[in-house]
């Protein structure tokens, strides 16, 4: 049988599921003694912890559900005086020096109605903060003035979300107006993060036909966003404009057996010059049923034509971020966690790896200050860690790094993603398997 | 023992319990992550990361019956966590020695398993997923796309999206065929 010329083979539903069951045949259970010791190392969440029975109410009753007027008013009256508070706060003009310090960081864990979950994406925005949580219940939106209350926005009043963490968990992003969520080739707009009305989609704009954005940023026109192996630009996120974009490499384009999977997975600014990053997998050239990943990096000055900007010895790209002397990219090279910095976004220069040494780069963001990149500790494995620990450096320039030292505050925790907010740098992701933020002073 | 006792027992902390509980998912819960990720050490990271989630929040878990349902959703979004990550990484997948076999007799059901496993290589995880939860944990499609948390359309695009990357027609597909709920399925 030769996968790149495979005869099409009609199954009945029985003989394809009793093929999916000769495939992993026999059955494996050798392992049960090692989750039950695992289990008797690890301490239970005491059952207070968990609000839907602390209440007494149902979870899928109080997701959907109106909360009571008693709650309605008290949360209420909190944001109000949230509010107060984050308008004076943000009045004051002031730069914040890098948080070097475990002191410096504070841990906001979002309470969710899933049991387990993370954040996913997070957006900056006047109104303040929207993030899009999700997990093993299906995504739902929460919205903060502070960063430090969270309300989640009713189910009702947004669009069916996906928790598809591998390809579909929603993008969020702010506006000066308000907030852009995009997702399944739909973009959805709001003011305020709860109201929410769908801006483009595939059914009116045909350059979505194919696809849509799965990050986007201000830059270009207006707003530039990459998906899949597309990238596009628009004026308000109302119509969009698809780009000329790079021909993938040919490794890529000559895989054999099906359309190559590509994932152009994020966008950052500096300036005018944008970079968008993500990947292609590809079978290896002697076994087709091994895959490995081809770095994709772009580089636009408009968002309408963008060229290839990846340097040699990228083997992975994972963020990139656009700060105050030009992008920081991290990614691998030569199989260890490896940052290069570029002016443009055009040439790329490595810097010292020495302090990455051992650990996975997954998240980056800078504000004048300068930069933040996140890890994880590279001595647990693929992502089974339970004491995964969670790593951060900062540079004032890109170049010279210096690690926040190791606190409990960081143990338990992966970062998904990193976001500004005014002068705060903004971590976002899971802590002990519950959505969590962690944030640098005030912002 | 009765299931629920055991629950009881395991909420408070009773480990040996837990197993009893897991174990009679255990198979299954590890063959549809090896179906997902097609990496038996990466399959059990995954169900061990899953089990060791639920040990943690069971106390969350209100309903015993539902536990079933619970571990294999932990698993599968496991599983796909895992998936996203090798993304950075280069994957390596497994090669069995049935790949160097001689081609069988086309109609056999050893035929049908080698040429089902090749197949599955050519899909990504995410369409792995909906393919062993529809036709490996016989989910219908609105449960798997609930287990997913994505729009029913959306799960059934991506099955046929899978199904005509794996060069699969099936020929008796029937929703109403499946009558049982998950909960029956997984209790």
């Amino acid at each position: 049988m030769n996968r790149s010329d495979p005869t099409p083979r009609s199954f009945s539903t029985d003989q394809l599921r009793s093929a999916l069951g000769d495939v992993v045949a026999p059955a494996r259970t050798d392992y049960l003694s090692d989750i039950v010791e695992q289990a008797a190392r690890t301490r239970q969440r005491a059952a207070w912890t968990f609000p839907d029975r602390w209440f007494s109410v149902d979870i899928s009753m109080r997701r959907h559900g109106v909360p009571g007027a008693a709650i309605v008013f008290v949360v209420v009256s909190l944001l109000v005086a949230l509010l107060a508070g984050a308008i004076y706060v943000g009045s004051q003009t002031r730069h914040a020096p890098l948080p070097l310090r475990p002191e410096a960081w504070s841990r906001i864990q979002i309470e969710s109605p899933s049991i387990t979950g993370r954040v996913a994406s997070l957006a900056v925005s006047p109104h303040g903060l929207l993030a899009a949580v999700g997990g093993d219940e299906p995504t739902h939106l929460e919205v903060s003035t502070d960063g430090r209350t969270w309300t989640p926005v009713p189910d009702d009043r947004i669009p069916r979300l996906s928790n598809d963490g591998a390809f579909g968990m929603p993008f969020v992003m702010g506006t000066d107006h308000g907030f852009l969520m995009m997702q399944l080739n739909t973009i959805w707009s709001s003011e305020d993060g709860i109201d929410w009305q769908p801006l483009a989609g595939e059914t009116t704009d045909p350059d979505l036909s194919r696809g849509g954005p799965d990050a986007a940023t201000a830059g270009g026109p207006g707003l530039v966003g990459v998906g899949g192996a597309q990238a596009w630009s628009s004026v308000d996120g109302s119509d969009w404009t698809s780009a000329e974009v790079p021909s993938l490499p040919a490794e890529v384009r000559a895989r054999p057996e099906s359309e190559p999977y590509v994932a152009m997975n994020g966008i950052a600014a500096s300036g005018d010059d944008l970079i968008a990053w993500g990947l292609a997998e590809v079978s290896s050239e002697d076994d087709r049923d091994a895959h490995r990943v081809v770095p994709l990096l772009w580089k636009s000055h408009d968002g309408r034509t963008w060229a290839d900007a990846v340097a040699a010895d990228m083997e992975s790209v994972t963020a990139v971020t656009g700060g105050p002397f030009g992008f920081v990219a991290t990614g691998t090279a030569g199989s260890a966690a490896a940052i290069w910095r570029s002016d443009d976004g055009g040439a790329w220069e490595r810097v010292d790896g020495r302090a990455f040494a051992g650990y996975m780069l997954e998240a980056s963001v800078a504000t004048d200050a300068g930069y933040v990149v996140v890890g994880s500790d590279g001595l647990c494995n693929a992502t089974s860690c339970p004491d995964r620990e969670m790593v951060i450096w900062t540079s004032p320039d890109g170049r010279a790094w210096s690690r926040v030292p190791s606190v409990d505050l960081f143990t338990g925790a992966r970062a998904y993603g990193a976001r500004a907010w005014g002068t705060s740098f903004v971590i976002l992701g899971a802590s002990d398997g519950k959505p969590a933020i962690w944030i640098s002073g005030s912002p | 023992m009765d299931q629920h006792r055991l629950f009881d027992r395991a909420s408070r902390g009773d480990h040996d319990a837990f197993g009893v509980l897991v174990g009679g998912h255990l198979a299954r819960l590890d063959a549809a992550a090896r179906l997902i990720l097609r990496d038996p050490e990466l399959a059990r990271d995954a169900v061990q990361e899953a089990t060791l989630r639920a040990w943690k929040n069971l106390r969350g878990l209100r309903d015993p019956d539902r536990l079933g349902a619970w571990l294999h959703r932990l698993t599968v979004n496991a599983c796909l966590d895992i998936a996203r990550k090798r993304r950075g990484r280069s994957f390596e997948v497994e090669l069995t020695s049935l790949n160097d076999a001689p081609v069988p007799d086309p109609t056999s059901r050893v035929a049908d398993m080698l040429y089902v496993e090749r197949m599955l290589a050519g899909v990504d995880p995410a369409q792995r997923a909906v393919v062993v939860l529809h036709y490996y944990l016989d989910l219908t499609l609105p449960e798997t796309a609930a287990m997913l948390g994505i729009p029913v359309g959306t799960a059934k695009s991506r099955l046929n999206r899978a199904l005509d990357a794996m060069r699969i027609a099936v020929a008796d597909e029937d929703e109403s065929s499946v009558s049982t709920t998950a909960r029956e399925r997984f209790a």
